[in-house]
């Protein structure tokens, strides 16, 4: 077999140093951030991945001391993967050495492998390390190149300078974060007890100097848990750039790929979000850009067809918006065919003929989302668009979040995610349905309507409330946990027997509404999530539960489940199957 | 060959750029072999599939995102593409390609460790594309995926005291693993003959994939250790990078395993196997050459056949690569050509179960 010609070579060793330098490059922010953050699984295994990378190829170019060095590096983090070592700042010097080792070798003038000293001189310190299984100091100094701006002493000279910025850090355990938010979330429950008893007693006591002070010093208190609570959080928080960084290689692949031209804009990479959501965010992004790149963008020909610049355009947006984060992905493509996705939807028997003639089209473009639609086989417009839809969309409830999509044919699209800005914590509606006390999180809910049993309606056998001009099925908690043994339309009955009046709690999820009935409402509250143990209890319509000031505990229900569970599909009025149950 | 008019068209599937390169530009330089398409990961490489139906995949097995058995699962039933997985040496790789070979793919070749090993992996990559694309991927599929579990009843009787060992030895290289995973579960335990394997495959591999076997078999079969014995009930396969070798003791069938020089530029070598074989057991020894690549094999199988032993050799047929075989008949030294569906019949008809196995169970008890 002879071996590859010298233009051959040349070629490979161009894309080799560009993807090993971007790579390499990458390694070094993963690390940077790893220090200053906690440490993942995941991003270890990222970092033994593009370990992996490096040695695989450097190995086919003939770069020994590179795949020596690399393999090294592999180890390392399958040992801390695999809980054989501590990711310690000695080891994480020694990474970092390897790195610019491997930077300056293989991105010099001409690419050249290490030296074999440099070359045993580090992996002999990775291995050495990996035996010794060192124990991480409590304080480090991280290495954080930056530029800044010195002021000379005569005030006049502004230069820039490469300085190596120290910074300390104490090494925490996310753990010991998570115990001390618990902590945090309790102090505010107890005050929420404390802001209780003031007004009754205020009302039981005379007003005096203590009262007063009490008064104060409540207030004053409540202040401060408030700040507690947030300075917690933000211990937990991390710049969102965090995942944006991470696009670059894999949407430059993506465009070569698809030999289009893109150019990615991001903006609000410094919005802060909760560390969890992070890693969980990255693969609904990736989603999206993928499908942007794939199918939402035209070919370059057709750009200029219709007179639009040959570069595509895609833009990454996240910002703060209430207490959520939202992360908006836009390209200006060709935009979604609504009209296509409903003939799609009739077809795979999703929904009516009526049910696609009646849908407004913000409401057809969320048929993307729907399981079945976006598996269709062959590879057009919108089955291609469709390639993950479902996937991004149950990623975001997950996280407890939405998605939504806005579309303009010839414009383009618009993905917008939004998550709460912690998973720890929620503001949540608290009422009690059969008695029984529960909540549900407030950003779910849009308005609140007081009912009588008489506007109740039976529409094929769901119940269904009429809210201004469309009915809207509703569903009764206890039924669906489990605690109210009546069927819907017996309990129907019933309640219209008793005549009873009752609350409507009008829950919104994407375009679609949906009723949840309350017998009395408590009020609303901000609650620490408490994960519920699946080997007890196996309610996927519970979201978790929450203990309050005065140690009851209190269930939170899951929004989208309850919307899976109770809803087929919502009818406009004055349809012909309409059958008022009274 | 007349059907080969037609280029063989490669979807190349890889996470590294380098990589995607590389590839490509070892398969193109074939002229009978066309790379239609490069994708970087499992969801590009699904959506590629589906739209340019290529002849063959070549997949990477451990990628991010979507990873290589993911997407192998859906090639395999939806499109019943060959696919061929290129794994790293390691223990990660060997573990993913041996679950990626049961769910279908049909071979797999190991990424070079150095740039001296990059041509060696192209002779590799085109005799295996080349391969693939006959290879029956359903029948691979249904073959893995026949649900037949193992009755658990490892034989760990003492070897019986008789002066007669019986042995059979087996050889394989690419395709290797899909039929050793046919015959073996189909031997019996009470097999009366103790069966040593050579299959050509690296050091991390050849564990992997005697756990493998040994989850679907009646039989034990296990990576061989020096000095293990090679007992009816059990299979012993050649550890990667070592030679095997047999030698009768008063205990029985022993394997010796040694660190000499490659043969036929393998260790281990089927030729250095099957001499031993010969020259050990003689007529009392059966020799299998089976699906694979090159030569390694036939020399050795001639000296068992001179030595008054059965030699059998797999069909065309049935091999996803006739090159052993082939060059095992080309000397003669071949007494029956079987397909592989015939074999485990065969073997089990010549060289007989245990007879007095029950009853010296019966007597034990």
């Amino acid at each position: 077999m002879d071996d590859l010609s010298k233009e051959e070579l040349e070629q490979l060793l161009g894309v080799f140093r560009d993807q090993s330098l971007q790579i390499l490059e990458d390694m070094d922010q993963e690390l940077l951030t790893l220090e200053s953050g906690g440490v993942t699984d995941e991003a270890m295994a990222r970092l033994r991945r593009a370990a992996h990378t490096i040695k695989g190829d450097s190995a086919c170019i003939g770069l020994d001391g590179v795949t020596e060095v690399a393999h090294q590096l592999e180890d390392v983090f399958d040992a801390i993967l695999n809980r054989q070592m501590q990711f310690g700042s000695g080891v994480v010097d020694l990474i970092l050495d390897s790195l610019d080792a491997m930077r300056a070798a293989i991105g010099g003038e001409e690419v050249d492998d290490l030296t074999p000293e440099i070359a045993q001189h580090l992996t002999e310190g990775i291995r050495s390390a990996i035996v010794a299984e060192e124990v991480e100091a409590p304080l480090l100094t991280a290495r954080s190149k930056s530029s800044v701006v010195t002021r000379t002493e005569d005030d006049c000279d502004i230069k820039q300078q490469d300085v190596l910025r120290r910074r300390d850090y104490v090494r925490v355990d996310a753990a010991k974060i998570d115990a001390l938010l618990n902590l945090a979330g309790e102090m505010v429950i107890a005050r929420s007890v404390i802001n209780q008893i003031g007004p009754r007693l205020e009302e039981a006591l005379p007003k005096s100097d203590l009262t007063d002070k009490f008064g104060s010093s409540s207030a004053q208190m409540g202040k401060l848990i408030a700040e507690l609570q947030k300075s917690v959080l933000k211990m937990r928080m991390v710049t969102i750039d965090q995942v944006f960084r991470r696009f670059a290689r894999p949407m430059r692949e993506l465009a070569a790929e698809s030999g289009k031209q893109v150019e990615l804009s991001i903006s609000g990479s410094e919005t802060e979000l909760d560390r969890a959501l992070v890693d969980l965010l990255y693969e609904p992004i990736l989603h999206l850009l993928r499908n942007a790149v794939d199918h939402g963008l035209e070919t370059r020909e057709e750009r200029l067809a219709l007179g639009k610049p040959e570069v595509g355009r895609i833009s990454m947006r996240a910002y703060h918006e209430g207490n959520q984060v939202v992360v908006e992905i836009a390209d200006d493509g060709r935009g979604i065919n609504a009209e296509m996705l409903r003939q799609k939807a009739m077809k795979a028997g999703q929904i009516s003929e009526a049910d696609a003639l009646q849908m407004p089209e913000e409401e057809a473009l969320e048929l993307l989302f729907l399981e079945g639609l976006s598996t269709a086989k062959e590879v057009t417009l919108v089955s291609g668009r469709g390639v993950g839809a479902a996937a991004v969309k149950s990623a975001m409830e997950h996280l407890r979040g939405s998605v939504a999509v806005k579309s303009q044919q010839g414009v383009g699209t618009t993905f917008v995610l939004r998550m709460p800005l912690t998973l720890a914590i929620i503001r949540a509606l608290l009422f009690t349905a059969n008695g029984k006390l529960l909540a549900l999180p407030l950003l779910t809910i849009s308005e609140i309507a007081r009912a009588q049993t008489s506007e109740v309606t039976l529409l094929d056998g769901v119940e269904n409330y009429r809210l201004r001009d469309r009915f809207i099925s509703i569903v009764r908690p206890g039924v669906v946990l489990g605690f109210e043994r009546r069927s819907l339309s017996s309990s129907g009955a019933g309640l219209r027997a008793g005549g009873q009046r009752f609350f409507i709690i009008i829950v919104s999820i994407g375009n679609r509404k949906y009723g949840v009935v309350a017998d009395t409402l408590i009020g609303e509250q901000e609650l620490v999530i408490k994960p519920l143990d699946s080997r007890w209890v196996q309610n996927e319509a519970m979201a978790g539960a929450a203990v309050l000031g005065d140690g009851q505990v209190v269930l939170i229900m899951d929004a989208e489940t309850l919307l899976r569970r109770a809803i087929r599909y919502e009818r406009a009025q004055g349809q012909g199957r309409v059958t008022n149950a009274g | 060959m007349q059907d080969n008019r037609r280029k063989i068209r490669v979807l190349v599937v890889d996470d590294s750029a380098l990589m995607r390169k590389l590839i490509s530009k070892l398969l193109e330089r074939d002229e009978e072999i066309e790379v239609i398409a490069t994708a970087i990961d499992g969801y590009f490489a699904l959506s590629k599939v589906a739209q340019l139906k290529p002849d063959v995949v070549t997949l990477d097995v451990d990628m991010p995102r979507m990873d290589g058995i993911t997407a192998l699962n859906e090639m395999v039933s939806k499109h019943q593409i060959p696919v061929i997985m290129l794994s790293s040496l390691t223990t990660r790789g060997a573990a993913l390609t041996m679950q990626a070979l049961e769910k279908g793919a049909v071979d797999f070749i190991c990424k070079p460790k150095s740039a001296a090993q990059v041509g060696e992996m192209a002779d590799e990559l085109l005799s295996k594309v080349k391969g693939a694309v006959h290879s029956n991927v359903l029948a691979l599929n249904a073959q893995s995926a026949d649900g037949k579990t193992p009755t658990r009843k490892k034989v760990t009787s003492p070897p019986p005291r008789r002066a007669e060992y019986k042995i059979v030895a087996v050889g394989a290289s690419s395709g290797g693993p899909h039929a050793l995973r046919y015959l073996l579960p189909r031997l019996p335990a009470d097999l009366d003959a103790g069966i040593v394997i050579v299959q050509h495959m690296p050091e991390s591999f050849t564990s992997m994939m005697a756990r493998w076997l040994d989850d679907i078999c009646d039989l034990e079969v296990r990576e061989a250790r020096d000095g293990d014995l090679a007992i009816p009930g059990r299979a012993l396969i050649a550890p990667g990078n070592r030679h095997m070798k047999v030698k009768r003791t008063a205990a029985g069938c022993e394997v010796r395993l040694d660190d000499g020089p490659l043969v036929n530029g393998h260790r281990p070598s089927v030729d250095v196997l099957f001499r031993s074989v010969a020259e050990q057991f003689g007529s009392s020894a059966t020799g299998l050459i089976m699906t694979g690549m090159g030569s390694d094999g036939a020399q050795g199988l001639g000296d068992m056949k001179k030595a008054g032993g059965l030699t059998i050799a797999q069909d065309k047929e049935s091999c996803s690569v006739y090159g052993m075989p082939r060059a095992a008949q080309d000397r003669g030294a071949v007494v029956k050509v079987l397909a592989l569906t015939e074999m485990p019949t065969y073997v089990i008809g010549t060289v007989g179960r245990m007879v007095d196995l029950e009853e010296s169970y019966a007597g034990t008890r």
